[in-house]
């Protein structure tokens, strides 16, 4: 007994979790090392300036896009129980629908945004419907009694927050309820019926009926994930006591409504009167959000071709996350504003002033070190050049300039590549695409004008029919007038002019007037030296025959205008002075935080470990030496291995790369250099790379194949 | 309870059958068996018949009409023992949980030695000894699945109590499949068979509503049954039927475009309704509160609602919109699961021998079609080789890749079979219909049929 004690005492050491003071990171932790220390907290402002406007905005965003099918759900659940009453028990009982009012909120299958939807709809219902609604997710819900215990904690409990798990286990034995659902009941019961004397004859009056007897609302996040047996368990139970108690249940299902045919058998689907809500698809409201936060000239940080490409293409291929999307985005916009030495001036047109004018020598000059600076100064005068490259003020005010003709640049490309998008968002093929942003993403790559997408498409304008122009031609006045800033106001004037012309076309005066002139042109045939430039002569007037119709006439004008209107106003924002500091354009910082790939990193790092340890003397070529950790060696000698690696040669290749000078002898290797063998085969097993085997002994299996 | 008494039974049995309808003989024979409130009646009594027979009506009806003392138990409910005895005896208690005064303590009970004790216990003090109780539980299966000692303690709980108690199973199955294990009394067994379809009518005629003609009413519910009585016997799937088309029946004479005699008339409008509810027949995707939201609305924007629920149909049901790599991954799994592992080569390798129709043309009698078989396990290493030889254009194996595999086996488009262990090569199954993923193929002009070898 003695001898126990003490070994107990003796061996009562340990480590002891203390929890530490909760350090709050502080912005200056982050940024006050370097020398731009100031000028990074001026961009840290302008950055959280920023970033709240959008974030704001995106907020707003999102209510508006789920507010109607969020309305539908609610009047649903509010409207489905409103005859619920606890008063006659012997009518309820008699009714003939015993059935649970089910809404079916087909989200889409994009899981990632679905917290926050769900979040949104939750707190809506408890603001409109009914205090007493349940959150179910199918994590928390692997039996019926963890179920009926999480219901019941969410509702009985919801004056009191709780946070995890253990509290909640509390707060049920303290009270000592059981577990279950008539639990549920007796306390709906208790607290509904006794409220209900002194609300009766307050309400009666006003016939304020709705909130007398609140639905219960429960919400089962991710109905496919469910267990079945324990989902139809618990609908089971639940419409057992519909008659005491209002429940409604939503069921947030990511597919299709075939799942719940899947989950439920049809002796507890028939419990339930089921009603199909389907939520916008997220497509949909990337839409929304690029119009709204990035084709605008309402923030001046804008994502430059290849990260805006980039984050389209994961939300595309990869996750039809939003959330995703805004994240990629907030990250650009973090590391636009951290890395880029002059993004202080990506700001709204007012501040410009100001901040141009308190720069520092320094910055001015990192300004002049920016190509595209360059680029314009070159094509300036001899005079100003010299001027721009030395003379401080000279160089302020011309930057003042650059910088506000970006912004109108931008105030006025918005409406014209609307424009431009409704011109060909209907042609046959789709040579620009079909959505907006798929322009805008040609506009930021290059001079789109330029392209052979938009000469075909300016074809095939050429062709249109004179209802769809007219068509057009309205659309895109309406479009250009609804967000027009002075400098284009004149386009949907000029417009119109060309839309007046439409209704004078059919003059029979003016028809006349171009036939004569088109008779009086042929009359003139002048005497041909030989046949073939004869030929070539009236195939010209063919031609020039063609276009005489009047409607042909006016459509090329007017195509012609457009054109010269694109080429105005979509040039690509590249081959403007100072588009650095407005663009953010590092698509590979991006990618690598946001889409990264952890199998290639691996590859990476043991075949060539210098990449990330520079103090390594290894060559750059492939070979193996003895300077390279042991996993690397181990790793390289494995990728000339087939299936099956032997370990025993393995280990001897291995100690002949590491000591290429000692002897090796089979009977008794080196002990360090086994142990050190031994180890490094662990790991790349903890890797992933290879895995033992018992259908060779001594022989481990490769996992991966290629590399010989 | 002393009231009831003074009624006549008689009467109440009348009124009884005359609610119910065609259950005139289950209910005489309960009644004989009851007796009188003091006289003992059989320790257990096992009622049995498909859903929708009336089973849980009968029995709750007549303990309503007669006011007898009883406790009704859902044993779906019954997640444990402990559940099972509390609520029968708190609920013969009458225990309020949230009364205000906490003078009356809620029963605490966890094995059935302290059940039979303070059963008792109970009966006493509530002066219930003097008549029977009746413990009814309904899906009585479940009891099977709990502790071995629970069924045959109560088959026997009169003896075991020796109190006037009789315990009433309601199930779905026959009484055969309870028996195993000792220690079983048998009860008395009672079984009620399906409505026939006559019976069927006679009760759906009593949902007649008021101000409409009950002849016609009839002939509806003949119309009705004569579509559907072929595929779906279930009462109460078939007054769904019946009230989501009765709106659409009723309505030319709403209009005034027939009268309610024009039998001819209303059949040619309701006909092609009917055959088109026939498809979606146990779906329940239109609910009965949306009918009943109908019957409140315009006629006009009703049969809009109406058309277009039933346009979309079967087709629109199992819709999916899927990211671009999540479709390919699908596509590839699903190749994976019906095409047999060797065949990979010849379908996906740049330069296979062509094998010649004859040898194939054999082959295909030898083997059974696999998409008879079902789905087969794949490892994650043959679902990336099969995935990068069909995508176009290259692709990087990013994080977001393997992510996207994960969601699919969350959505239940794919399932994991073996290998939790992420170093260990974990195995899939993919669990869609050829006719799901030729609609995701078609959506990427990928012609699958081409790569599946049941249908080379």
């Amino acid at each position: 007994m003695n001898v126990e004690m003490d070994t107990a005492g003796s061996v009562s050491k340990g480590c002891f979790a203390f929890k530490g003071k909760k350090k709050v990171a502080k912005l200056e932790d982050y940024l006050s090392d370097g020398e731009f220390g100031q000028s990074v907290v001026k961009r840290h402002q302008v950055w959280q300036k920023m970033w709240t406007e959008i974030d704001t905005q995106i907020q707003i965003l999102q209510a508006d896009l789920n507010s109607k099918i969020f309305n539908d759900l609610l009047t649903f659940a509010a409207g489905s129980c409103s005859t619920f009453t606890l008063d006659n028990l012997e009518t309820s009982n008699k009714s003939m629908y015993k059935e649970i009012p089910t809404a079916a909120l087909i989200t889409g299958v994009n899981t990632p945004d679905h917290q926050l939807m769900f979040a949104t709809l939750i707190s809506l219902l408890k603001e409109r419907v009914s205090p007493l609604v349940a959150i179910l997710r199918s994590k928390d819900c692997q039996n019926v009694k963890n179920t009926i215990s999480k219901t019941l904690s969410q509702i009985v409990d919801n004056s009191q927050l709780l946070d995890d798990e253990e509290e909640e286990e509390k707060e049920l034995t303290q009270k000592n309820l059981p577990v279950t659902l008539s639990t549920l009941v007796q306390w709906y019961k208790h607290k509904f019926r006794s409220q209900l004397s002194p609300r009766k004859r307050k309400s009666t009056g006003e016939g304020d009926v709705r909130h007398k007897y609140p639905p219960v609302v429960v919400v089962l996040e991710d109905f496919e994930s469910f267990l079945p047996h324990v989902i139809q368990d618990f609908i089971t139970i639940a419409s057992s006591y519909l008659n005491q108690l209002p429940i409604v249940f939503v069921f947030g299902i990511a597919t299709a409504i075939s799942a719940v045919h899947r989950l439920l058998p049809n002796a507890v689907s028939s419990l339930l009167c089921m009603e199909k809500f389907q939520a916008p698809p997220s497509s949909e409201y990337l839409t929304m959000l690029i119009n709204q936060i990035i084709m605008t000239p309402k923030y001046p940080f804008k994502l430059g071709a290849r990260v805006f490409q980039l984050l389209l293409d994961i939300f595309l291929y990869h996750d039809f996350s939003v959330l995703n999307f805004v994240k990629g985005f907030r990250f650009s916009l973090m590391d636009h504003y951290l890395n880029m030495s002059l993004s202080h001036l990506c700001c709204s047109t007012e501040e410009v002033h100001k901040k141009v004018k308190v720069m520092d020598a320094e910055e001015v000059e990192t300004i002049r070190q920016l190509p595209s600076f360059m680029r314009f100064v070159e094509e300036n005068p001899a005079s100003h050049q010299s001027k721009l490259l030395l003379d401080e003020k000279f160089a302020k005010e011309a930057i003042v300039d650059l910088l506000k003709r970006m912004h109108s640049y931008h105030m006025n490309l918005f409406p014209v590549l609307r424009c431009l998008h409704k011109l060909v968002c209907k042609l046959p093929k789709h040579p620009l695409g079909k959505q907006q942003r798929e322009v805008y993403s040609l506009v930021l790559e290059s001079n789109i004008f330029e392209t052979e997408a938009y000469k075909q498409s300016m074809e095939l304008l050429r062709m249109l029919a004179k209802d769809e122009l007219e068509e057009m031609l309205k659309q895109t006045i309406e479009v250009l007038t609804e967000d027009a800033t002075e400098a284009i106001r004149y386009l949907p004037i000029n417009l119109s002019q060309f839309m007046n012309r439409f209704n004078t076309l059919d003059d029979p005066m003016e028809e006349e007037e171009r036939e004569e002139v088109e008779g009086s042109s042929l009359k003139v045939i002048p005497k041909q030296k030989n046949i073939h430039e004869l030929r070539q002569r009236l195939k010209e007037m063919e031609k020039k025959k063609k276009k005489l119709s009047p409607y042909e006439k006016l459509r090329s004008e007017i195509i012609d205008y457009y054109d010269s209107v694109f080429r105005k106003y979509l040039v690509c924002p590249k081959n403007l002075p100072l588009h650095e500091i407005f663009y953010y354009d590092s698509s590979s910082t991006v990618k690598k935080h946001l889409n990264a790939s952890p199998r290639s990193a691996t590859q990476i790092a043991l075949s060539n470990p210098h990449h990330h340890l520079q103090s390594i003397n290894c060559d750059e070529d492939e070979n193996m030496s003895s300077a390279m950790p042991d996993v690397c060696i181990v790793y390289k000698l494995h990728l000339e291995c087939g299936q099956f690696i032997n370990l025993y040669d393995w280990l001897q290749a291995f100690v002949t790369v590491v000591s290429p000078d000692a002897e090796f002898d089979p009977k008794n290797p080196d002990k360090v250099l086994h142990a050190r063998f031994i180890r490094a085969v662990s790991e790349l097993q903890f890797l992933g790379f290879i895995k033992p085997t018992k259908r060779k002994t001594d022989h481990v299996v490769r996992l991966t194949w290629g590399g010989c | 309870m002393t009231s009831a008494s003074s009624e006549d039974p008689g009467t109440i049995i009348n009124e009884i059958i005359e609610e119910i309808p065609c259950r005139q003989k289950q209910i005489s024979t309960l009644m004989a068996l009851f007796g009188k409130r003091v006289h003992f009646t059989p320790a257990a009594l096992f009622l049995y018949g498909h859903t929708a027979t009336g089973k849980s009506l009968v029995v709750s009806t007549l303990m309503d009409k007669l006011k007898l003392p009883f406790v009704l138990l859902n044993c779906v409910e019954c997640y444990s023992q402990r559940f099972l005895y509390e609520h029968i005896l708190n609920s013969l208690y009458q225990t309020d949980l949230f009364a205000f005064d906490e003078s009356v303590p809620r029963i605490k009970c966890d094995n059935m030695n302290d059940f039979m004790r303070l059963f008792k216990q109970v009966l006493n003090e509530k002066r219930l000894d003097k008549e029977t109780v009746y413990i009814i539980m309904d899906k009585a299966e479940r009891l099977r699945d709990m502790e071995a000692n629970i069924l045959p303690a109560f088959l026997r709980l009169q003896e075991l109590s020796s109190s006037n108690v009789c315990v009433i199973l309601l199930s779905e199955i026959v009484w055969e499949k309870f028996r195993w294990g000792t220690g079983f009394a048998e009860p008395f067994i009672l079984h009620f068979p399906d409505y026939k379809k006559d019976e069927l009518l006679q009760i759906l005629s009593k949902g007649c509503p008021a101000n409409f003609p009950e002849s016609c009413y009839a002939m509806y519910l003949n119309l009705v049954l004569s579509v559907f009585h072929h595929v779906c016997r279930d009462l109460r799937e078939i007054q769904h039927l019946v009230n989501l088309n009765f709106m659409k029946f009723t309505e030319p004479i709403r209009c005034g475009e027939a009268t309610s005699d024009d039998s001819k008339k209303l059949w040619k409008n309701i006909e092609p309704h009917l055959k088109k509810a026939l498809q979606t027949v146990y779906l329940r995707e239109v609910s009965s509160s949306q009918w009943e939201r109908y019957q409140a609305e315009i006629a006009r924007d009703m049969e809009q609602e109406n058309t277009s629920q039933s346009l979309q149909g079967l087709s629109h049901r199992c819709h999916v919109e899927l990211p671009y790599y999540s479709k390919y991954l699908l596509i590839a799994a699903y190749l994976a699961s019906y095409n047999p592992a060797k065949t990979d080569k010849r379908f996906f390798a740049k330069h296979s021998e062509k094998k010649s129709k004859k040898t194939l043309q054999k082959k295909k009698h030898e083997r059974a079609s696999n998409h008879m078989l079902g789905p087969k396990p794949f490892p994650l290493d043959r679902l990336m080789a099969i995935f990068y030889s069909i995508v176009e254009g290259k692709v990087a194996p990013t994080a977001n890749i393997f992510m996207q595999i994960t969601s699919l086996v969350s959505l239940h488009m794919l399932a994991q079979v073996a290998g939790d262990d992420q170093i260990e090569t974990p195995k899939y199954k993919c669990l869609i219909s050829l006719d799901f993923i030729k609609s995701v193929a078609r959506t990427v002009n990928f012609d699958v049929v081409k790569y599946l070898y049941d249908f080379v």
